[in-house]
């Protein structure tokens, strides 16, 4: 197999305009190419069979249709090597396709040992990424929200940074449901569960942003599971792999928290209601709850008390007019320092009066 | 010479005469007395047109309500939805007032809506229980199925799965989608209990589904006519005989996983919850296991109905009749085998070597059909009647259908287009433009059988170029849509994507008014079509040539006799190709002619 780099003309050169029909760009691997060739034969297959078997009927249906007074003409009912030969040959050329099909999917799953390893972690509705030296995603990993691509929430995507021309494998799992982990570029997808890991591979040729989305039905949000695959020089990857994201600010890791641990899927900040209960103003009012008495956030030690709670036993206080719907965290998860960040942050998003609301 | 009529001399059937003659010669149609009597009679029926009718009523209606919610999902997805630095929402129809994240709810409730109604309350039961129970038992020369208050029954328990849907709709809906997919579906709404009534419904439908499957095998083995050997059974008999095996084999096995899924949510058991050690993959296996086999269940009587079609409208014995006979039961066989399909992404690499092996298989028998069919055309006498139209539209639709396959069969394109518009437009093409294309043919090639009336035949063909035109608008630019990566059950995209799905909306609303103008030509034909003879197409099946138009109560006078296959369309003496008007010329001793 071939895993030299094609030249940016070379690969448009390659493309034929029925595979800019159907796809518009090429595909940004060697084995998302291989898979796009492979798609082109079957059209092709497709295409040609299609125009036989159809054409033949309606040529047939005009040819033979009904006018006064011409009977049916007499003809064969039945010719067993014709019908032999109409068995046999679809299943030669179906037996090449499932080996084309075989032979290429094993090349998409199985990584070389070589490969720099990226942990992907599916949410409802986000996606997080750890490298292999522990590095998450950091404060610039996100994609600015006022850049409005037609997916909805105005949210920050997380940008996941991974070298050209070098094998990159993605571990991947889940906290909740079943997600799928897509990138349409590498003609690439698999499922993400919670109860185990799945890995694939890609390499990808040129440098640029490519999308990446949730194709599993995940739920509400589902639609703006999306992420962004930003493929860089093997240099700038180093560099980016290495650079630090720990936070000194408590209020700024929170928020870098806010969007890094997925919290952002569910909650605002800016008043309006999502699947969780907005941020804003949280501190020194007194919230509501369908299954506890409510409490009243006004003192350091209940407030502190009750986002801790909230983060790692959700579900013991659930704020009126939502859901059970919050997972639970664990300490290896979001730990102290962590906790202390998102704390600060959402004290630092507003203070009611007290007794206000 | 006249050997294709037991009761008449010369091969034209008695017409059951309206309102004189004996008792027993009265249409099923003829009301039984007042309104109220009319109406009881109906709802204690055992008579398979009457239940026929009924369930065609009731599938026709659970169409429309799939369709609103269909409409409504095109509708949303016509633009997608932005929202601006101030938090104004655009583009987004199913938001009532609140966030996007309550619009993209409801899209997520109206899609499985969708989904759950074509799928469990439409098309599972639609051409076996409306075309199949009225004309299997006119087909093999019966008085009735084999068991007729099994056959009410099985019209009831459709009505009591079909009230629990719209309890669980009235209170909501559910946002599992119709494949129910664990984790999801046992932690979604978990305080509420209309998931659990949605799968109810789900499990009761299964019920209706067994009783007909159950009556159809016991009736095509027991009840045909004397002389009617296997291989001069019509080849709708075959497709539904073949459907009904599917029926009765696959559908306990989603009545156990459904069972299974209500008791991991209200008793947390878990069997496929991986906070309880369960695994969320063995749903899938359980759920494909019934749901593979049941794509079958919707696509063999399509089959069914174009073989009956095309060999009527094109006075032309099929071609090649045992190897469509057989390929129904090959496919009913193979569909057993190769669930794991759906599972590429999900289930181990090995498992998914083997069933994409197992899913170019199926693939062969699926071809030799409509490779038949084509041939059956050739030096025929076609009539561009509506059901030919449907059945050649057909040819086109499911062609297309079948063929994008094997995109999604081999291994490495279908881990590009798994859960993608691909998979979507796919599953279309067969459903819709196999299935759906072929039932409405069929209820035209029928219609006159059925109600005694004749349709509008220019209404009804502009209604076929609708539906054709706007069947492909929708569904052909989701395949380029998929290709290109846009996942399904998605409640808004990438802007990229707008103009395909602008496309695919109007494709959308075309089709919906072609499909009125079949309704339409449907309730003229009943208020004003003209008379129909016993035999308008000059078909050679029972149903047409021994039963009258529509057929009395007890189907026949006499028994029939069967003395030949169901297509001797070649032993026809050319100068009675008038129709309803055949006689046969002898047959030979100790051979029969036919096939």
């Amino acid at each position: 197999m071939d895993h030299t780099m094609p030249t940016i003309p070379n690969v448009l050169a390659q493309q034929s305009w029925a595979h800019r029909l159907w796809f518009r760009e090429r595909a940004n691997t060697t084995f998302g190419q291989g898979s796009d060739d492979l798609y082109m034969f079957i059209f092709w297959v497709c295409v040609v069979s299609f125009v036989i078997v159809i054409g033949l009927a309606y040529y047939f249906a005009w040819k033979y249709r009904r006018r006064p007074g011409v009977p049916t003409q007499r003809s064969p009912s039945h010719n067993t090597p014709l019908e032999l030969a109409w068995s046999i040959v679809p299943l030669l050329i179906m037996v090449f396709i499932f080996f084309k099909g075989f032979h290429l999917y094993i090349n998409k799953l199985a990584a070389p040992g070589d490969a720099e390893v990226i942990r992907i972690t599916g949410q409802r509705w986000n996606w997080s990424a750890v490298y292999d030296n522990g590095r998450e995603l950091g404060p610039e990993d996100f994609t600015d929200p006022e850049n409005d691509r037609g997916l909805a929430g105005n949210k920050a995507s997380p940008i996941i940074t991974v070298p050209a021309g070098r094998p990159v494998k993605f571990m991947m799992t889940s906290t909740d449901v079943i997600h799928s982990f897509y990138i349409p570029s590498a003609r690439l997808k698999l499922d993400v569960f919670p109860n185990r890991y799945t890995s694939f591979w890609i390499q990808p040729m040129e440098v640029g942003d490519y999308e990446i989305f949730c194709a599993e039905y995940c739920g509400q949000d589902h639609s703006e599971m999306n992420a962004v695959l930003r493929v860089v020089p093997p240099a700038e990857f180093i560099e980016h792999k290495n650079s630090e994201i720990d936070i000194e600010d408590e209020v700024e890791r929170g928020r870098y928290l806010w969007r890094a641990k997925g919290c952002a899927a569910c909650h605002t900040l800016d008043g309006t209601a999502s699947t969780g209960p907005t941020w804003l103003g949280l501190y020194g009012a007194t919230r509501q709850f369908t299954n506890a008495p409510p409490l009243a956030l006004t003192d350091d030690e209940t407030f502190f008390n009750y986002i801790r709670e909230s983060v790692y036993d959700p579900n013991v206080r659930i704020v009126q007019g939502y859901g059970a719907q919050m997972p639970a965290y664990t300490g290896a998860q979001i730990d102290q320092r962590q906790l202390e960040g998102i704390i600060a942050f959402i004290k630092s998003l507003g203070q009611q009066p007290a007794g206000g609301q | 010479m006249a050997t294709i009529s037991g009761s008449s001399g010369h091969g034209v059937p008695h017409h059951g005469g309206h309102g004189h003659g004996h008792d027993h010669d009265v249409s099923y149609l003829h009301p039984k007395g007042g309104f109220a009597a009319v109406v009881w009679d109906w709802m204690t029926t055992v008579d398979h047109k009457k239940i026929g009718v009924m369930y065609l009523v009731a599938i026709l209606f659970m169409f429309f309500l799939g369709g609103v919610a269909a409409l409504a999902v095109r509708m949303e997805l016509f633009y997608p939805t932005h929202v601006d630095a101030a938090g104004a929402v655009t583009g987004q129809l199913l938001n009532v007032g609140e966030t996007w994240a309550k619009g993209n709810e409801t899209y997520n409730r109206i899609f499985t809506l969708h989904g759950i109604i074509m799928v469990f309350l439409f098309i599972v039961p639609s051409v076996p229980a409306s075309l199949g129970n009225f004309l299997l038992p006119l087909m093999i020369g019966a008085k009735d199925v084999a068991f007729p208050r099994l056959n009410l029954a099985s019209w009831y328990v459709y009505l009591f799965g079909s009230v629990f849907a719209i309890v669980s709709i009235i209170q909501g809906g559910v946002d599992t989608g119709w494949t129910f997919y664990t984790p999801y579906s046992t932690m979604t709404d978990a305080q509420h209990w209309n998931v659990v009534w949605m799968i109810t419904a789900a499990f009761i439908l299964g019920f209706s589904s067994i009783f007909t499957g159950l009556n159809f095998v016991v009736t095509v083995h027991k009840l045909r006519a004397p002389g009617m050997g296997w291989f001069d059974m019509p080849l709708f008999v075959w497709g539904i005989y073949a459907t009904a095996i599917i029926q009765v084999l696959a559908t306990p096995v989603i009545g156990i996983t459904l069972l299974l899924l209500i008791f991991e949510r209200l008793f947390h058991i878990g069997i496929f919850d991986p906070r309880m050690g369960g695994d969320p993959v063995l749903f899938q296996h359980f759920f494909w296991f019934y749901s593979h086999p049941v794509v079958y269940v919707m696509i063999l009587p399509g089959f069914a109905i174009i073989s009956e079609v095309i060999t009527t409208h094109a006075r032309k014995n099929i071609f090649g009749y045992r190897a469509v006979a057989f390929s129904s039961i090959a496919i009913a066989g193979i569909a057993f085998i190769v669930w794991g399909h759906h599972m590429f992404t999900s289930q181990g690499e090995v498992a998914s070597v083997i069933f994409s092996a197992l899913t170019f298989l199926v693939a062969v028998p699926t071809a030799v059909k409509v490779f038949n069919w084509t041939a059956t055309l050739y030096k025929g006498s076609i009539a561009f009647t509506t059901p030919m139209l449907y059945a050649l539209g057909f040819l086109f639709t499911f062609s297309i259908g079948g063929l994008t396959g094997l995109f999604l069969g081999a291994l490495a394109t279908d881990l590009h287009l798994h859960d993608t518009y691909f998979v979507v437009a796919h599953f279309h093409y067969v459903m819709m433009g196999g299935t759906v294309i072929a039932f409405i043919g069929g209820i035209h090639h029928w219609w006159p059988k059925m109600f005694g009336k004749m349709y509008s035949e220019l209404w009804a063909k502009i209604g076929f170029f609708l539906v054709f035109i706007g069947f492909n608008m929708t569904f052909f630019p989701q395949f380029i849509l998929g290709t290109q990566g846009m996942p399904r059950r998605y409640a808004t995209y990438l802007d990229q994507y707008t103009f395909l799905h602008q496309l695919s909306t109007i494709g959308s609303l075309v089709l919906a008014v072609g499909l009125f103008t079949h309704l339409f030509v449907f309730v003229h034909s009943l208020v004003a079509g003209k008379k129909a003879p016993p035999n308008p197409w000059g078909s050679l099946t029972l149903e047409w040539t021994h039963a009258a138009s529509p057929p009395i109560e007890h189907n026949f006078h006499h028994e029939p006799l069967v003395t030949h296959g169901a297509y001797p369309y070649d032993d026809v003496l050319p100068a009675q190709t008038k129709p309803g008007e055949f006689i046969l010329p002898p047959p030979i001793p100790g051979k029969r002619s036919g096939h």
